[in-house]
């Protein structure tokens, strides 16, 4: 008898600690009642005269909708306000679905929308610590509404759609620029107080339909997408202060990635007295930075590529041996690649948007220069550009 | 057996101490001192380092603290200091309870829970309130293997994500940013203290006067890596980030595929956490009993003081911005008042009793 109750202290306390453990991670013991929580895969803001308007797509499974089951759709639910939060609460009123935004993986802003500061009502989302800070951020063209809730062509639902635009492969390719909500953040409340995220179109899809064959036709036709979205991403919007103030067109976009050294499958196109060549970027290193005065800012960028297409029939042999970049075409391309970043500095000059975070490199490089230039104005600083295409097989 | 090894004393300073450091201190450091919050750290970790050896140096005499006040200042006087010295232990206790409090509910929850959520904590705390100083040592053991595994974890999964040059510019907080973050970030630092409470309950040995500061540095030093990380990771924005250990780690890029891996190292480091926490408690219970010659069972006392304990959690549940304000800037003087002077003053005190005049 004397040994059980000689142990009794120590199991005691394994008790405790295994049933503090457990309370900690109990997480109130199955807090979420599916049926009365909405989690919200998206939302769009769009700006209204009195406030915002929320519109949070809402994933709902299939077979609730009558569906075959197993993939899910969404279903966009508004709500209006003088604050998003207030918004948000709205959909909680006239639906009783608890928006849950721990899934948002999608803020999309109406273009309006951003015209003011888009702070002044990101910061509740940055604020929510039940909200994952990694969500992507994109402007729209029109109101984040009509995107929201037209059916897309190419997914259940529109969110999912729009995703597809910001993977990793799309951004290897170097034709959009993703940012999410903590990068945004950081740009806007750092020195340079500039941001950018991409900027999104949406083209009706009549074609769709057909192009996918029969079958695909009728599966459309069935879920009744008459007018179905595709959409691009490729244009970038960008931020000063927190207002949208220029937009990047498509090899802008290109060359901004290009100078951040992230394209590494992307192939773009040069035209030389030859005829038209597409070039595979394989490798790509890019920097932009002050010189060491702040007079001029420095750009360069290094890319390895080979010849993707050169848009002309040729034999076997011929293709082999072509592959290799012939010296006129990287030099065509060290023009081109040149003259856009020339043509995307000028447009982040003129709109003050330290794309480059220029202003925050001097600062952390150079704080006594920083502050007796009063901070980096764009303006006053002159370009130079450095491209190097070089060919491999 | 009131007793801890030399072992378990170091794997208390190098293992465990460190863990309380994570929580709500990186981003109070960035309030203080912005990208330069790696200096006041380390210097308040130089402070302790440099009690903890006084602490070592005191504790050759192999007396208990309450046996060198009675030697020096007699009974009655000696208890009284002793009575300060728990009520010292009772307030460094509260903020990390609260701490540990906000951390269990923002962190493991997604709403706001019930605070009887965190109530299993003051049973645990009081069932080590009863526990001798041998009962620390035995989680050192156990917490220094589990806090290393977690923290090298989270650190791993980390790095990645880090943009160091954040770091810079050096100094761009001044003078007067490096001061206002060490003053207040000073009440996460009493771990001399609570080596005070031990003394005479481990054997000195020849090298604990550097050896026991070394382990300390060594545990700042992992602080100061994670410190670099997180304003790495966060930069600007560092200052909303409360929670730092939990955060850091979520965007290695495995995580968008496998979901929050992190949870398990940050599961782990909360775990040892919650002894951590319990501590200034048990050594606050300890010195009380002491005062008052050890009469009562050591039950009571634990109780009672966790009743208090938990009342007062309670009490100042929806108060933490207050209680942090009157804590860490208010009232931070209190903290090398007793965690800096009292171990020097330690080296002060008689070994042996005075002898007794006719």
């Amino acid at each position: 008898m004397k040994r059980p109750l000689k142990k009794l202290p120590s199991r005691l306390f394994l008790f405790l600690a295994a049933f503090l453990f457990f309370s900690f991670l109990s997480n109130d013991f199955g807090l979420v009642d599916i049926q009365k929580t909405a989690i919200v895969l998206a939302a769009g803001i769009d700006r209204t005269e009195e406030g915002y308007e929320v519109t949070a797509q809402i994933a709902v499974p299939s077979s609730a909708q009558g569906g075959s089951g197993g993939a899910t759709s969404g279903v966009n639910i508004s709500g209006e306000g003088e604050t998003v939060a207030e918004a948000i609460a709205q959909i909680y009123a006239e639906t009783g679905w608890v928006p849950k935004l721990i899934f948002c993986n999608l803020i999309l802003i109406g273009e309006e929308t951003a015209e003011e500061d888009v702070f002044s009502f990101l910061g509740f989302f940055l604020r929510n610590e039940y909200m994952s800070d990694t969500c992507r951020l994109a402007l729209c063209e029109g109101k984040a509404k009509a995107i929201l809730s037209a059916p897309a062509a190419v997914d259940d639902t529109s969110s999912s759609a729009l995703e597809k635009l910001f993977s990793d492969a799309a951004e290897k390719s170097g034709y959009v620029a993703n940012t999410t909500l903590k990068d945004f953040a950081v740009g806007y409340y750092g020195v340079s107080e500039s941001g950018f995220m991409p900027y999104i179109r949406a083209m009706e899809q009549p074609a769709a339909k057909s192009a996918g064959g029969q079958g695909q036709e009728e599966n459309g036709a069935a879920q009744g997408k008459s007018s179905a979205l595709v959409y691009s991403a490729d244009e970038t919007a960008l931020f000063s202060r927190g207002k949208f103030v220029a937009l990047l067109a498509r090899e802008e976009t290109f060359a901004y990635n290009l100078l951040c050294g992230k394209v590494f499958a992307g192939s773009f196109p040069v035209e030389t007295d030859e005829g038209a060549y597409s070039l595979d970027v394989l490798k790509n290193k890019g920097s932009a930075r002050p010189d060491e005065r702040a007079e001029r800012a420095l750009f360069s960028v290094s890319v390895r590529a080979r010849v993707y297409d050169r848009n002309t029939p040729s034999g076997m042999k011929e293709i082999t041996s072509a592959e290799v970049v012939p010296p006129s075409v990287a030099r065509e391309a060290e023009k081109r690649i040149e003259k856009t970043v020339l043509s995307l500095w000028e447009k982040c000059a003129d709109s003050d948007c330290d794309l480059f975070f220029l202003a925050r490199q001097l600062y952390r490089s150079d704080l006594r220069l920083y502050r007796e230039k009063g901070g980096l104005p764009l303006t006053s600083l002159s370009p130079s550009v450095q491209a190097e295409v070089v060919g491999i097989r | 057996m009131d007793k801890i090894s030399q072992r378990q004393l170091f794997f208390f300073l190098a293992c465990v101490a460190p863990v309380g450091k994570l929580v709500l201190l990186p981003a109070q450091l960035v309030y203080a001192s912005a990208n330069d919050l790696l200096f006041p750290a380390a210097a308040n970790y130089l402070l302790q380092a440099g009690a903890i050896a006084l602490v070592m140096l005191a504790a050759r005499s192999e007396r208990t603290l309450p046996e060198l006040l009675e030697n020096t200042f007699g009974k009655i006087a000696g208890s009284a200091v002793m009575v300060c010295l728990s009520f010292f232990y009772f307030y460094a206790a509260f903020f990390p309870l609260i701490e540990q409090k906000l951390f269990v509910q923002g962190v493991f929850y997604d709403t706001l829970p019930s605070l009887l959520v965190f109530s299993p904590f003051f049973v645990l705390s009081a069932y080590l309130c009863a526990k001798p100083a041998s009962a620390i040592g035995r989680i050192s053991d156990m917490a220094a293997p589990v806090s290393v595994v977690a923290f090298a974890g989270l650190l791993v999964l980390s790095v990645p994500s880090a943009d160091f040059s954040a770091l810079n510019p050096v100094g761009a907080a001044g003078a007067d940013g490096f001061l206002r973050g060490t003053a207040w970030s000073m009440s996460w630092f009493f771990d001399s203290a609570l080596l005070l409470a031990l003394i005479g309950k481990f054997r000195y040995r020849k090298g604990m006067v550097w050896k026991a500061p070394l382990c300390y540095l060594a545990g700042g030093a992992a602080v100061i890596a994670f410190l670099a990380v997180f304003y790495g990771v966060f930069s600007d924005i560092a200052l909303r980030q409360t929670f730092a250990f939990a955060k850091i780690a979520k965007y290695f890029s495995a995580i968008s595929v496998l979901g929050r891996i992190d949870y398990v190292f940050i599961c782990l480091l909360s775990l040892v956490m919650v002894f951590y926490t319990a501590l200034p408690l048990q050594a606050g219970t300890q010195a009380l009993r002491a005062a008052f010659r050890d009469k009562g069972s050591p039950a009571i006392y634990a109780a009672a003081i966790n009743a208090v304990f938990f009342a007062l959690a309670v009490l100042l549940n929806d108060r933490f911005l207050a209680v942090q304000e009157t804590i860490t800037k208010t009232l931070f003087w209190i903290f090398p008042l007793f965690s800096c002077l009292l171990p020097a003053a330690a080296l002060l005190l008689r070994r042996t009793p005075r002898e007794k005049t006719a």
